[in-house]
C-alpha cells in the first residue's frame, strides 16, 4: 500500500487547510504566516484537528501561489526576521512542495516548519537543510506510549532525530515535549528529555495538553 | 478552570492591532514616509481581528514604496543596521502579549475550556477552513517561473483579506492564471526581465 508521503510527493500542489496571518512569537521568530497542511500519519488521541483531517476537504494550491499569497506581510516578515511556519497535519509529507517553496521565496524571508518527524528520512534530507527552524513535537520517546498514543511507532521519528544530530542541525530545532494525560507521567517526561539531551538538543519545552472535550477522544 | 471569553477575544485582537501599526510606525520612519502610517493607536471601538481595511491600505502603502526604492537599488539601504534595531525593538514588545494562537500548532491543544453556547465551530479549524475570507490576488507567475527577488505588486483594487486569515480561490486562481498566460509583461512577468528591471 502506498504511504501517505509517496501519494503527496507525486503531487505538485498544497493541499491547504488555513493560512494563518500576523501570528508573533507562536511559531517561530518574529511575525510568521502559519499555512496549516492537509493530511497526518499519525493519529493521535488528543489531536484538536482530527476532524478537520478526517474531512476531505482542503485547497489546492501550488508553491508558486502560496508565495504570492503569503507575501502579502512581506514588510513584516522583513521588519521582525519573519516568515511561514508550515503546520498542519503535518507538513513533512509535502517536502517536495516545501523545497520548491524555498525556492522561489525571497531569501530573506524565512522558513520553519512544525512537524512530528514520524516521517519516511527522504522527507526530512529534502528540506533539513534550507529550513530556518524545526519545531518537534515528539510526543514521547517511550516507544509503548507513543504507540498507544498514536497509533503508530515512533521508529521514524528517532531515525530522524538521529540524523538531525549526525548534521548538526540541534540548533535549528525546538523540541516540544508535551505532557500528555493519561499517557505520560513526570518520569516519562524527564526520561525522554535526557534521551533528546544526549542527541545534543538543547532548547526543549515542556507543556501540557489541555484536553478541550470527549468529542477528541478515541 | 479559565474560562473563554468574548471580551478577551476581541481585547486579544486589539493588542494585536496595535502592535501592527507600531511596526508599520516604524518600518515607515525607516523607509522615509512616517507621514503615511497612522502615529497613533486605533480609535475604534468595535470588534476587529487585528487587521481592518485601514491596516490594509496602509500596509500597501508600505509594499509600493519598498518596490520602489528596490528598483532604485535603495534596499540594501533601507534594510541593514537599521532593521537590526527595528527587529530587536519589535522582539522585545512580543514577550508580553499573547496573541495569535487561534489556530494551534499539530499536535497542540487549545487553553481553556470553551463555554458550549460559543459552539465548538467557532474555535475550530473547521470554522476556518468553510468560511474562507474570498481574496482577490493578482498573481503574475508563469510556468517557469524563476526566484522571486521582490515582492509581488498588489494592484490599487485589491480586496484586502478581513479576518487575518487567508485562504485561496481556487477558481479565482485559474482565471487569474489563465489572464497572466495570456499577458507578456507584469511585475515578474517576460517583458520586465527583459529590460533588466530583476
Amino acid at each position: 500500500m502506498e504511504s501517505l508521503e509517496r501519494k503527496t510527493k507525486r503531487m505538485e500542489k498544497f493541499k491547504v487547510q488555513v493560512i494563518n496571518r500576523h501570528r508573533m512569537k507562536t511559531d517561530g521568530n518574529g511575525i510568521t504566516t502559519l499555512v496549516a497542511l492537509y493530511g497526518c500519519p499519525l493519529n493521535c488521541k488528543y489531536c484538536l484537528n482530527k476532524k478537520v483531517l478526517s474531512i476531505d476537504k482542503y485547497k489546492e494550491i501550488t508553491p508558486e501561489e502560496l508565495v504570492q499569497l503569503v507575501m502579502i506581510d512581506y514588510c513584516y516578515f522583513k521588519a521582525t526576521g519573519g516568515g511561514i511556519t508550515f503546520g498542519g497535519g503535518e507538513p513533512l509529507i509535502y517536502s517536495k512542495q516545501i523545497a520548491k517553496t524555498r525556492s522561489i521565496l525571497p531569501s530573506d524571508i524565512k522558513i520553519n516548519v512544525e512537524t512530528s518527524l514520524n516521517v519516511d528520512t527522504q522527507n526530512l534530507l529534502d528540506i533539513v537543510d534550507f529550513v530556518d527552524e524545526i519545531i518537534i513535537d515528539i510526543k514521547s520517546l517511550n516507544t509503548d506510549i507513543y504507540r498507544r498514543y498514536t497509533d503508530r511507532d515512533n521508529t521514524k521519528l528517532v531515525d530522524n532525530l538521529n540524523i538531525i544530530a549526525e548534521k548538526e542541525y540541534q540548533h535549528k530545532c525546538l523540541i516540544r515535549i508535551p505532557n500528555i494525560p493519561e499517557y505520560t507521567t513526570k518520569e516519562d517526561i524527564d526520561n525522554s528529555i535526557r534521551l533528546i539531551k544526549q542527541l545534543g538538543f538543547t532548547n526543549i519545552d515542556t507543556f501540557d495538553y489541555v484536553i478541550r472535550g470527549a468529542e477528541n477522544n478515541g | 478552570m479559565k474560562s473563554f471569553s468574548f471580551q478577551d477575544e476581541a481585547n486579544k485582537h486589539k493588542e494585536k492591532c496595535e502592535e501592527l501599526r507600531r511596526i508599520r510606525v516604524r518600518i515607515a520612519e525607516n523607509l522615509g514616509i512616517p507621514e503615511k502610517v497612522r502615529q497613533e493607536p486605533c480609535n475604534y471601538e468595535g470588534t476587529c481581528s487585528g487587521t481592518c481595511p485601514a491596516c490594509y491600505k496602509e500596509e500597501q502603502i508600505l509594499m509600493e514604496r519598498i518596490y520602489e526604492l528596490y528598483q532604485n537599488g535603495m534596499m540594501d539601504m533601507i534594510y541593514g543596521d537599521k532593521n537590526k534595531e527595528l527587529k530587536t525593538a519589535v522582539e522585545s514588545k512580543f514577550d508580553d502579549i499573547l496573541m495569535g494562537e487561534d489556530v494551534p500548532l499539530e499536535g497542540d491543544v487549545m487553553e481553556g475550556e470553551m463555554d458550549d453556547s460559543f459552539g465548538e465551530d467557532k474555535s475550530s479549524l473547521a470554522n476556518e477552513l468553510f468560511n474562507p475570507v474570498k481574496t482577490t490576488y493578482s498573481f503574475t507567475n508563469d510556468e517557469n517561473s524563476e526566484r522571486l527577488t521582490l515582492p509581488p505588486f498588489r494592484p490599487d483594487n485589491a480586496v484586502p483579506p478581513m479576518s487575518g486569515q487567508i485562504l485561496p480561490d481556487p477558481e479565482y486562481f485559474n482565471i487569474k492564471q489563465a489572464e497572466n498566460k495570456n499577458k507578456k509583461h507584469g511585475i515578474f512577468g517576460k517583458k520586465d526581465k527583459k529590460n533588466g528591471k530583476i
